[in-house]
């Protein structure tokens, strides 16, 4: 591509941005034009065992395992590709996972078609039919380009009607089939109940086990509603990710509270799902003292795993680790000998272990040497065999490229998606009343973007201008001087007030969801030139605690587009704003605060029509 | 397992031409998918080596190439074959005012998000139809260079 952007041209420095669990689907698929009869359960059980059959002890082990992959297109002649068809038609994995590559804090998604064609030419390569998986938390779009933009899970909690995490889930079904992807690793069942968490923030429902209950049974509902587009679904990550201020990319993580907290908050959401019927669960690479003294990560603990989830909660479906790779897990334990043990301790799939071949070589060995019996291996693959079938893929594997652009990006659900937006926007805090701003051409609007090759900031701008073509909008990154941003504070000496736009995402391995270098100075230096500052949180909703002395504050709870013109139609009030917090901000703001607004403009024109 | 879908066009051939290797393994990967076979051609001396020497149904390009842009192929593959449809891409659509009009393709297409939508489509609707009316030569001619100098 030559064309210009701020994006840049990206090497594929394949990144695990990765993950979490699984459920199943009938088919997008072109071989599959007509709904599915539903199965019985002895017929499933026939075709289970006559796979079962058909594989050794090496390729039942393999089938347990998933791989990663971009979606991008490989030359064939490439060695990557080769390792593909290696895996695929020698080794015989059970599936792929989705991921994308990125390059600093830029994420390069999949193209549609390359995804769907790369998919294709996989399946084509394996014998039994390959699950394949993705994160899709935010509907296809986390890793996938040109499909629906939906906000950040913390969003559809703040607007407060699980209908439309419901509806989510049937565009995230539907767009996902007809892409070739079966199983998403979605919804967050995490309760965030920690502030300083920076890993799950946005991605939960909030601190509200209930609440969060509801959004992840209405998206699972929403998930297997079309028997055509079903999809398999998956809580995560188990027992709980919520109350950790670690990433667990980066090391392990303790959850120290005791077994009745844990009941009466971490567990609940789970057990929503499993009556709902998800379809898989994900682990966590988290310890939890309180249910395994033995300090292990969940994912390796057969008291969590086995003993909590199978025996006690009663979960009957597919048990998938989060990835293997994560520092939790290799630098405690080595990527082999983690394998073993989390098969040991219960799980049925392998996400993304560094070395697939090597974790299937350690797994056989394990069960050749008595440590695993075969029956084990057996269940497990008999619950993925079985997944691959609920999904249909025993009667139809490949996608239909041309059907594809039918399918996603459609406007009504991105429609929905905007409508999710402007009802999670939620004012916290408007002393004296700056929002509606009182003269918006006189404002003065920063943004502040995570990276300098982001697109983070051009959908406010641009929303901005249509209503206020001679306002002052700086986009900042966090690659500019010093003397940049002492340039803006001094342009902002001549506005009457200053609205700053701040991304706060959270992202695998950076540890934290703070604004970066440089900003704070910044912001407290535009707050001590003594004028209104409204700060919108685009993303973490807990920004305002260290910035507590802003006049308004404003949260979405995504950094996604949808968000910027939700933030931007809130600004101008040209919607009502009636979202309600779904965390506490410790001593700032409570549980479901929002104060709550009227619209009182009509929007420009070329809005309306939106 | 029921086998693959049958190609969306069985048999058609397309010269796919574009100097980026990232942009042709990714077009290519997905309408050999699609069930077309495509020959390529990394600038446009290939391209026109491959059009003498193969039965080709439908022309895809980039604009911008070393020594013979895209504009300049369409101009010399038209002398060739007047009624071959040709797709034209660009990432500069807009900037340098490339259309069907001034470049003579069949369909000018501009590398931004839906891409790949769009040129799948194209390439459905233009090997399911009769030949479109074709520019003057000599216009295709000033438009390019017009379009070079602007480039």
């Amino acid at each position: 591509m030559n064309r210009p952007s701020r994006r840049g041209i990206l090497t594929a420095a394949p990144i695990a941005v990765a993950i979490s669990l699984y459920s199943f689907i009938l088919s997008g698929a072109l071989s599959v034009p007509a709904a599915p009869a539903a199965r019985t359960e002895r017929g499933t059980q026939k075709s289970v065992n006559r796979w079962m059959k058909s594989l050794s002890l090496r390729e039942k082990v393999a089938q347990l395992v998933m791989i990663p992959f971009t979606g991008h297109s490989l030359s064939t002649r490439t060695k990557e590709y080769r390792k593909f068809v290696h895996l695929i038609r020698d080794v015989r994995v059970g599936g792929l996972i989705l991921v994308n590559v990125a390059q600093g804090r830029l994420v390069q998604r999949a193209e549609p078609h390359e995804l769907a064609s790369f998919v294709n030419r996989m399946q084509r390569l394996s014998r039994l039919p390959l699950l394949v998986s993705g994160d899709f938390e935010r509907g296809a779009s986390m890793r996938v380009s040109d499909t629906t933009v939906f906000p950040h899970a913390m969003a559809f909690a703040a607007a407060g009607d699980p209908a439309l995490t419901r509806y989510e889930g049937e565009v995230t079904a539907r767009e996902a089939r007809a892409l070739g992807v079966q199983w998403v690793f979605y919804p967050d069942a995490d309760v965030n109940n920690n502030p300083d968490n920076p890993i799950i923030n946005i991605r939960s429902f909030g601190e509200n086990p209930q609440v969060v209950s509801q959004h992840v049974a209405a998206f699972i509902e929403g998930a297997e509603s079309d028997r055509r587009n079903r999809i398999l679904t998956t809580a995560k990550h188990f027992p709980g990710h919520g109350d950790t201020a670690i990433d667990t990319h980066l090391g392990l993580a303790t959850i120290t509270a005791d077994r009745k907290r844990l009941n009466d908050v971490e567990l609940i959401p789970f057990r929503a799902a499993i009556a709902k019927g998800v379809d898989s669960v994900m682990t966590a690479h988290i310890s939890v003292p309180a249910i395994d003294p033995a300090d292990v990560p969940a994912t390796l603990s057969p008291a969590i795993l086995t003993k909590l989830l199978r025996d006690e909660l009663g979960f009957h479906g597919l048990i998938v680790t989060d990835a293997m790779d994560m520092g939790a897990i290799v630098n405690g334990f080595g990527g082999a000998e983690a394998s073993v043990r989390a098969i040991e301790a219960g799980a049925d799939l392998l996400l993304m272990p560094p070395d697939a071949e090597a974790a299937v070589n350690a797994v056989v060995a394990a069960v050749r040497r008595g440590q695993i019996s075969q029956k084990r291996i057996e269940q497990s693959l008999a619950r993925v065999l079985a997944a691959k079938i609920k999904v249909g893929l025993d009667r139809g594997r490949l996608v239909d490229l041309e059907a594809i652009s039918d399918v996603v990006n459609s406007p009504e659900a991105n429609e929905r998606a905007q409508e999710v937006a402007d009802r999670a926007v939620t004012l916290v805090r408007n002393d004296p009343s700056q929002i509606p701003l009182r003269a918006p051409d006189k404002t003065c609007f920063f943004l502040l973007a995570e990276s300098h090759y982001s697109n983070e900031g051009l959908a406010f701008t641009q929303e901005v201008h249509k209503r206020s073509p001679n306002a002052l909008v700086l986009s900042l990154d966090p690659s500019l001087p010093d003397a940049a941003l002492d340039v803006a504070v001094t342009r902002a000496g001549f506005c009457d007030a200053i609205a700053v736009g701040a991304f706060a995402s959270v992202a695998a391995a950076r540890g934290n969801v703070a604004l970066a270098a440089g900003f704070p100075k910044l912001l407290d230096t535009l707050i001590a030139l003594g004028k209104p500052v409204t700060l919108i949180a685009l993303g973490n909703p807990y920004l305002l605690r260290s910035f507590p002395k802003v006049a308004a504050y404003l949260a979405t709870y995504s950094t996604v587009p949808p968000s910027e013109i939700a933030a931007v139609k809130a600004l101008y009030g040209e919607i009502a704003i009636r979202g309600h917090l779904p965390v506490t901000i410790p001593d700032l703001a409570k549980y479901g605060d929002g104060i709550q607004l009227p619209a009182t403009v009509a929007p420009p024109a070329e809005s309306k029509s939106k | 397992m029921k086998t693959p879908p049958a190609p969306a066009n069985p048999g058609a051939t397309i010269l796919l031409v574009d100097d980026n290797p990232h942009g042709m393994v990714a077009r290519r990967t997905v309408l050999e998918e699609l069930g077309y076979t495509v020959h390529a051609g990394t600038n446009g001396q290939e391209a026109l080596s491959v059009l003498q020497h193969q039965a080709v149904d439908l022309v895809i390009t980039d604009f911008r190439m070393p020594n013979m842009d895209g504009v300049e192929l369409i101009t010399h593959i038209r002398r060739l074959r007047a009624d071959l449809p040709i797709i034209l891409l660009s990432g500069f659509v807009e900037p340098l005012g490339l259309t069907e009009e001034s470049t003579g393709a069949d369909v000018v297409l501009s590398k931004s998000a839906g891409e790949m939508g769009f040129l799948v489509r194209s390439v459905r609707r233009l090997l399911s139809r009769q030949p479109a009316r074709k520019p003057l030569e000599s216009e295709h001619i000033a438009k390019s260079k017009k379009a070079r100098n602007a480039g």
